[in-house]
């Protein structure tokens, strides 16, 4: 069992880590690929000022959680540890929040229910319940800036897309061209229908490397 | 050794697709008699743009061009045929281009989208601008173009009718001939089955997906009625009504986005009738055919892999 956890915790090359980093940003993207954390890209994503805040919070809750998880999550047992992790989650969420509000003010109030509800995201789940207690600090941190990253370029490409479609702007920066979209873009419905695009195109191209290199493509 | 002349062509992809072709383009002819020439001119327009998007695609991604390839005039056609009579130039504009550039050139182009560009297309427009795409047109007779779209006289739809739980005012012979509001190319039910009949006799089309996809609907109207009425004519209305007929012919037979296997194209069209029917109900949406069709696009590799997974499971447990 020693042995086990020392062989995945072998510490890894610059390059392993990069490619944890790349794999999270885009071929293993949480949001594409993993269909984990979908409520703020389909629900609350309607807007890039929203879509900045909202990864800013996912950004200051995780990677603590993170850390904590890669350093004690070894010691809890398996059926404590999503607990566990919801228990920091939500400890991390207070200075998170305090944080993002500073930075943006009045974001709290604008973010509403969906800022609470950042400490269950399944992507957070996910990353430091699965990922962080087996592996070395710096594969966590790569991998957690990656899907961090990964997570928010999705969030703030549907977000402008639907911000452009409602009021002709993003981020309060007109460009010029304007046809008012009807108020469905901002439902849910539409930010399914996106994020299905966009998950089917990268997994197309996952499969077009995959068929290339003549190899496995990566998976989740 | 000489080959018989009795021997029936080989079927290839673009033969297949000029069969739809000439089907898309028979839909063309009565709403040319009942509109005048704005049918033709959004369907100019739409083949055209998307001609061009495509072209645009292949040089900036550095792909050969095909001019032989007939995918793309069908894609054009279809989402013109979707439109209403007045819509402005630009909603099928905006279709054409998310259908070329967002739905079809990323994925590979032809063969390659695992979701029909046409339904992606008209998909879109129709969650950003709802009013402009159901602003329908009663038939009024010949309009010559110079009268603009000022001499149309906006209708509700049948569609839109049974949505408000009504009985639509309506004659079935004027249905069977398409005369009365709808999309451009989807009101006529004859001139839809026949096309469909000739696209399956040519097996340019599947048979299974549309049939049960019609069966199921059939099955789901007589048995939940929107509207007071005996199964039957619930039945009659529904299949009558909205782009129904004509996604069952033309889009839930595209041999690229539909199952290979045949019980997969089974499953898939009965999926169709049911994720359709389900829009009719509880959508906001008058018509939601285009998003029933991706929503079976996106499991039709599942359709097939497990139906591939059963046939082997089977094999195992017969040679065991």
């Amino acid at each position: 069992m020693k042995r086990k956890t020392a062989e995945k915790r072998r510490p890894g090359s610059l390059r392993e880590t990069r490619t944890i980093f790349f794999n999270g940003l885009f071929l293993k993207n949480p949001v594409l690929i993993g269909a984990l954390g979908l409520y703020p890209v389909v629900a609350a994503g309607y807007n890039l000022r929203m879509a900045v805040q909202l990864s800013l919070l996912m950004l200051f809750i995780s990677l603590p959680t993170g850390v904590i998880f890669c350093l004690v999550g070894e010691f809890l047992p398996g059926w404590l540890r999503p607990g566990a992790v919801l228990a920091v989650s939500a400890a991390c969420y207070l200075p998170a929040a305090w944080l993002v509000n500073q930075l943006f003010p009045g974001s709290l109030n604008t973010m509403g229910i969906f800022a609470g509800l950042m400490i269950c995201n399944s992507m957070v789940l996910s990353r430091c319940n699965d990922y962080a207690p087996a592996h070395l600090l710096r594969a966590v941190l790569a991998d957690i800036l990656g899907c961090v990253l990964g997570y928010s370029l999705v969030l703030c490409a549907v977000a402008c897309l639907r911000e452009y479609l409602q009021r002709g702007s993003v981020w309060n920066g007109s460009t010029g061209l304007y046809i008012p979209a009807d108020r469905g873009t901002a439902l849910p419905f539409f930010g399914f229908i996106v994020l299905g695009f966009l998950a089917a195109l990268v997994q197309g191209i996952n499969l077009r490397r995959e068929k290339k290199s003549g190899r496995e493509a990566p998976r989740t | 050794m000489k080959k018989s002349v009795c021997l029936k062509k080989e079927r290839t992809s673009r033969s297949m697709l000029g069969s739809m072709l000439l089907a898309l383009c028979t839909l063309l002819i009565l709403p040319t008699v009942y509109f005048g020439w704005g049918p033709l001119l959004t369907t100019a327009l739409t083949v055209g743009l998307c001609c061009l998007a495509e072209l645009a695609f292949c040089l900036v991604s550095r792909k050969p061009v095909s001019l032989s390839d007939p995918s793309i005039l069908v894609t054009g056609l279809v989402i013109a045929l979707l439109m209403p009579v007045g819509v402005p130039y630009w909603v099928p504009a905006i279709a054409a281009l998310f259908a070329v550039w967002v739905a079809r050139g990323p994925f590979g182009g032809t063969g390659h989208n695992p979701f029909n560009p046409a339904a992606a297309g008209v998909a879109f427009v129709t969650i950003c601008w709802p009013q402009r795409v159901f602003a329908y047109a009663a038939p009024v007779g010949w309009l010559p173009q110079w009268l603009g779209h000022s001499a149309l006289i906006p209708a509700s739809s049948p569609a839109a009718v049974l949505k408000d739980h009504l009985k639509p005012d309506i004659v079935p012979f004027e249905m069977l001939w398409g005369k009365f509001p709808g999309p451009v190319g989807a009101t006529a039910m004859l001139i839809i089955g026949a096309c469909g009949l000739y696209l399956i006799l040519r097996r340019a089309a599947n048979w299974e997906a549309p049939l049960f996809f019609l069966l199921v609907a059939a099955g789901i109207a007589a048995a939940a009625p929107r509207i007071a009425c005996s199964p039957l004519t619930s039945v009659k209305y529904e299949l009558m009504s909205g782009s129904l007929l004509f996604c069952a012919v033309f889009m839930m037979t595209d041999p690229v986005t539909a199952p290979r296997t045949s019980i997969g194209r089974c499953l898939y069209g009965a999926f169709g009738g049911a994720v359709i029917m389900a829009f009719r109900h509880f959508s906001t949406y008058e018509q939601g055919a285009c998003f029933a069709v991706l929503a079976c696009n996106a499991i039709a590799p599942l359709l097939d892999r497990a139906v591939l997974r059963a046939r082997a499971w089977g094999g195992k447990r017969i040679e065991t």
